[in-house]
């Protein structure tokens, strides 16, 4: 029992920031109609840069994560105007490629700006606090809080503001939001902005507890993948909820199978609730894809 | 049927893309700079059983099919600085047969993929018509390739068990094997008097092997427990819940086999939870991203952690002739843990080797090896020194910069040498020789 509630803390942290990545795919999937591949570079861009503002310019963890999201963001945006824009015309399978494509210059160019090697963050996060049986570190612990905030913030932002009322629109029925007289370009830039800037942020975490190389990207856009289409492609809160599920899914596994089943536990748990529920778990079929 | 179907198969196609995307990167072909770069030349098709090479005019190519990037990326710099020392020697000598050598470099990814790629590019391609670097993973992927093709073929720091028995005709091996590196750290638990210890390791060929070796030794020989085997993937952003599961019965030490990917987060994991204990790793662990962690608080310095791998044999005149060279291009002494004096010793033994045989053919200059590298014959230190004595007609004994090199039937070291490495100052340090204990061999 002591070893679930244990691993249940494991699985919350490697639920929360898999939530975090794989919202913003999900965002761009449903507003922009493709699955954007580079998602996981944009990720990797912002361990990096969170790596290089707390080693080199000795950064507080925070600020240098909230910088981080932001340049990330902005990145994202101009990637949208530049390469995306111009493509989008020739549909969603141009924009898939053309994001492999820009997955493989961004991966490139990060690799000459950042170099090859494996860097681990320089900050501690403190050591663990023992809660009653179990244990967890301050820096688990604002992760958790960090995505839960995260999350509350994205949903006050959709549900609360008038730019979000214009993405869910635009995101129910594109063409009819246009012919509503909704602003599509800014609430294109607002998603790409919120979705870069949260794979960012999902960056600086995953580089927190674990290390920052430049296959990061890579090595997580597969459970990133995994937890969107999960949760169903159109359904953000659905996306958050899976993320959360196959974290846990993956760390409580680790109490009846071998350890090195983790990442097929991720992808059974993904194959048995497709064939469940084809529209994702959190989506109506009534909302299902075409 | 088929709507209900659709998100699978997009997601397969999806999957196969990102899988290809992130093991697509085998062709990185990094010139060996001035002088060494690749610049192409003859080939012939790998799998036609002709011997490869560079053909009989122009340089002749050593190729370097090494981990530029991945796992093994830490090593690649002082890797090349020791191969580079080797070709400038050989130059200055005037080079083999008349010919001056050129190094070819060639990325494997730090895996068995990209080993085979890189395989195909340097020998296809590049038309090399000697090869060295390889890492265990990749020469075991090649190993068949490297006999097929009649290449000859040095390990500068390949432990893999599976070479045990499996060179010596067209592949050497000039460090310890991993056999003997998980008998030492067994050797490392009994001295220690550790009774229960915990493994953590990677799901690796180069990994898993020295830890069964290790468990086998600790549990059958010397009679201690394992309280937890634990096994994981690499390429994960958190260990956390194998951590805890090889802490869960408290033992006394962990071994750790992995990469230093993995090996870095479980560490700063270890460091956060407080789980206390002591440490063996195998010795992919020994590189300055591991060392420099106590830096950043992480204690595993004064003996917290230790290693073991093959030790310089520093009184030997290759060696002190090597090591000022290799230190002015790096700045730096030379490291056993980072086997730079391994990749120059292959190298002059390549060399050797091909003025011996008077021909870059393949099958020629793998059949002197052997010989070249044990009594008897006349003791040299140095690609120049072996030149003269082979053009006074004497048969040869090369002892290397790293060790004797004394060889076996398979291609292995008779008698390697082990040192100790702890964490000193946040750098690795050979604190003593390690002698194996014979009575711990399975």
């Amino acid at each position: 029992m002591i070893d679930d509630m244990q691993n249940i803390i494991f699985g919350l942290v490697t639920g929360s920031i898999l939530a975090i990545a794989s919202v913003g795919l999900s965002m761009i999937r449903q507003t922009e109609g493709f699955i954007n591949i580079a998602h996981g570079q944009l990720l990797t861009l912002g361990a990096f840069l969170g790596y290089t503002f707390v080693s080199a310019l000795d950064m507080n963890i925070f600020l240098a994560g909230l910088l981080s999201m932001l340049l990330v963001g902005i990145v994202g945006v101009v990637l949208a105007v530049i390469v995306f824009r111009p493509v989008a015309r020739s549909g969603p399978l141009a924009q898939l490629f053309t994001s492999i494509g820009l997955a493989y210059l961004l991966f490139g160019v990060m690799r000459v700006i950042f170099g090859a090697n494996v860097t681990f963050f320089p900050t501690s996060f403190g050591t663990r606090l023992d809660l009653g049986p179990v244990n967890v570190t301050v820096g688990e612990i604002l992760i958790v809080v960090t995505a839960a905030a995260v999350v509350a913030a994205l949903a006050l932002f959709l549900s609360q503001t008038r730019l979000g009322t214009w993405i869910r629109a635009t995101a129910s029925n594109p063409e009819l939001a246009r012919l509503r007289g909704i602003p599509v370009n800014r609430v294109s830039h607002a998603v790409w902005f919120v979705a870069s800037a949260l794979a960012g942020l999902a960056g600086v975490m995953v580089g927190l507890i674990g290390n920052v190389h430049s296959e990061l990207g890579w090595t997580q856009t597969l459970i990133i993948l995994a937890a969107a289409v999960l949760g169903g492609l159109g359904s953000i809160y659905g996306v958050l909820a899976s993320g959360l599920l196959l974290g846990l899914a993956m760390d409580l596994s680790a109490l009846v199978i071998p350890t090195s089943y983790r990442t097929v536990v991720a992808f059974g748990v993904l194959i048995l609730g497709l064939l469940l529920r084809p529209q994702g778990l959190f989506v109506s079929a009534g909302r299902r894809e075409a | 049927m088929r709507a209900r179907l659709r998100p699978v198969v997009i997601l397969m196609v999806i999957a196969l893309v990102v899988a290809a995307c992130g093991d697509g990167e085998g062709s990185d072909t990094t010139g060996a700079g001035g002088s060494t770069t690749a610049a192409g030349g003859a080939s012939t098709t790998a799998g036609s059983g002709t011997t490869t090479g560079g053909g009989e005019e122009g340089p002749i190519k050593f190729g370097m099919l090494i981990g530029v990037t991945g796992d093994y990326s830490p090593y690649y710099d002082v890797s090349k600085a020791g191969a580079d020392v080797a070709i400038a020697e050989i130059n200055d000598a005037g080079g083999v047969l008349g010919r001056p050598v050129e190094l070819v470099v060639v990325d494997n990814k730090s895996t068995a993929e990209g080993a085979v790629q890189g395989f195909s590019q340097i020998v296809d391609v590049e038309g090399v018509d000697v090869l060295g670097g390889p890492e265990s993973d990749g020469a075991i992927a090649n190993l068949q390739a490297i006999k097929d093709l009649q290449l000859p073929t040095i390990c500068p720091a390949c432990g893999t068990s599976e070479l045990d028995q499996a060179g010596g005709d067209y592949i050497w091996r000039i460090t310890g094997s991993d056999s003997d590196g998980g008998l030492i750290a067994a050797q490392f638990a009994r001295d220690a008097g550790y009774t229960r210890v915990a493994m953590l390791v990677q799901n690796t060929e180069g990994a898993s092997a020295p830890a069964d070796v290790f468990k086998q030794v600790f549990t059958e020989i010397i009679g201690g427990e394992v309280v937890a085997d634990v096994r994981f993937d690499p390429g994960q952003a958190s260990y956390q819940a194998q951590v805890d599961q090889a802490f869960a019965d408290d033992p006394e030490a962990v071994y750790i086999g992995a990469g230093f990917e993995a090996g870095g987060i479980i560490l700063t994991e270890w460091q956060r939870r407080g789980y206390g204990g002591s440490f063996m790793f195998s010795p992919d662990m020994i590189v300055p991203e591991i060392a420099a962690l106590t830096e950043q608080g992480v204690e595993i310095g004064d003996g917290v952690a230790k290693a073991a791998i093959a030790a310089y044999d520093t009184e030997s005149p290759a060696y002190q002739s090597y090591a000022p060279r290799y230190e002015a291009i790096t700045g730096e002494q030379p490291s056993p843990g980072l086997y730079d004096a391994n990749q120059y010793d292959q190298y002059i033994i390549l060399a050797l080797a091909i003025a011996i045989a008077g021909t870059t053919d393949g099958e020629a200059v793998a059949a002197v090896i052997s010989d070249l590298l044990n009594p008897p014959g006349t003791v040299v230190y140095s690609y120049a020194e072996g030149l003269a004595a082979i053009e006074a007609g004497e048969d040869i004994d090369y002892h290397g910069a790293s060790s004797s090199l004394d060889v076996n039937e398979f291609g292995n070291l008779a008698s390697p040498n082990f040192g100790e490495q702890n964490i000193v100052d946040g750098q690795w340090t050979q604190v003593a020789t390690v002698e194996l204990d014979a009575s711990l061999r399975p």
